[in-house]
């Protein structure tokens, strides 16, 4: 697998570019495709991807960027923007440790601070699914904390600049 | 953006003829979709053959209709979703919300 570390400039108030979404994959596909799992890791990211340049189009004033790079068996998408810091609800604790973000019929999405960095964490309600007005309707943090193996969110005040990465670990 | 393909007693057949299901058209789809749930009080089979891109957006408009079903005793029902588009859905557990087939077919002899 190539090493690799490309840089994408994402404009605010454009539309969604799908050109620069494939240009990103293809670069993917070339890079990892001796990968046993390449299908695997080419749906988790697209979808990550589409949830960071929905972000960059919906949230940020400004300009965005989003880095893709491929190095020591980690395939890591860090999105950078000197928009808004994240504000995140609290709907609980867990153990006090760990900080509810969502809490619904399918999961609880959830933090934890390490440093300067919020790591996000998902787990399944085993219950079963109560169809009602409760379905959520927001699903952007909870398909990159399920389709990456490590999600975290970083904010550096000096800079103004919010920092979301996310990582697939290629090393399977 | 969604056309009426077939209207039955109980249900209707929709197309979603879009290839990108994102932000951009999220709240156009939810007042159509709504709009169809209102006017003709019934359940819609809705086929995602066309989507080759979805979002988190485009997603939570889907759910808001299908609450605004459910608040009415309907349903909406998925059909002819790309491979990924359905992995999408059950790696979020949108599987266990929507009921999904293969195809107007398959949908309307399970309804």
């Amino acid at each position: 697998m190539g090493l690799v570390n490309v840089s994408y400039e994402i404009r605010t108030s454009e539309k969604m570019s799908f050109t620069m979404l494939e240009d990103m994959l293809t670069l993917i596909k070339n890079n990892v495709s001796g990968h046993k799992h390449i299908d695997d890791v080419i749906f988790k990211s697209k979808y990550i991807l589409t949830e960071m340049l929905t972000n960059a189009i919906k949230h940020d004033h400004g300009s965005s960027r989003i880095k893709i790079e491929i190095a020591n068996n980690i395939l890591r998408f860090v999105k950078t923007d000197t928009g808004k810091p994240l504000t995140l609800p609290k709907a609980g604790d867990i153990n006090g440790n760990a900080t509810i973000v969502t809490a619904d019929t399918m999961h609880i999405l959830y933090t934890n601070k390490q440093a300067e960095k919020i790591f996000f964490y998902c787990k399944e309600n085993v219950d079963a699914i109560v169809m009602n007005h409760r379905l959520p309707e927001h699903f952007g943090l909870l398909i990159i904390t399920k389709a990456a193996d490590e999600f975290f969110y970083a904010y550096n005040a000096e800079e103004q600049c919010n920092t979301f990465s996310a990582s697939i670990y290629l090393s399977d | 953006m969604i056309e009426l393909i077939k209207q039955e007693p109980g249900y209707l057949l929709a197309d979603l003829q879009i290839d990108e299901a994102n932000l951009a058209v999220a709240d156009q789809f939810k007042t159509e979709l709504i709009g169809l749930l209102d006017n003709y009080q019934r359940k819609i089979v809705l086929s995602l053959h066309q989507v080759n891109y979805i979002d988190s957006s485009f997603l939570g408009a889907l759910v808001a209709g299908l609450k605004h079903a459910i608040a009415q005793k309907h349903d909406i029902i998925l059909v002819g979703l790309k491979k990924d588009i359905r992995d999408l859905l059950t790696l979020i557990r949108l599987d266990k919300v929507f009921k999904i087939y293969d195809n107007y077919t398959e949908a309307t002899s399970a309804l």
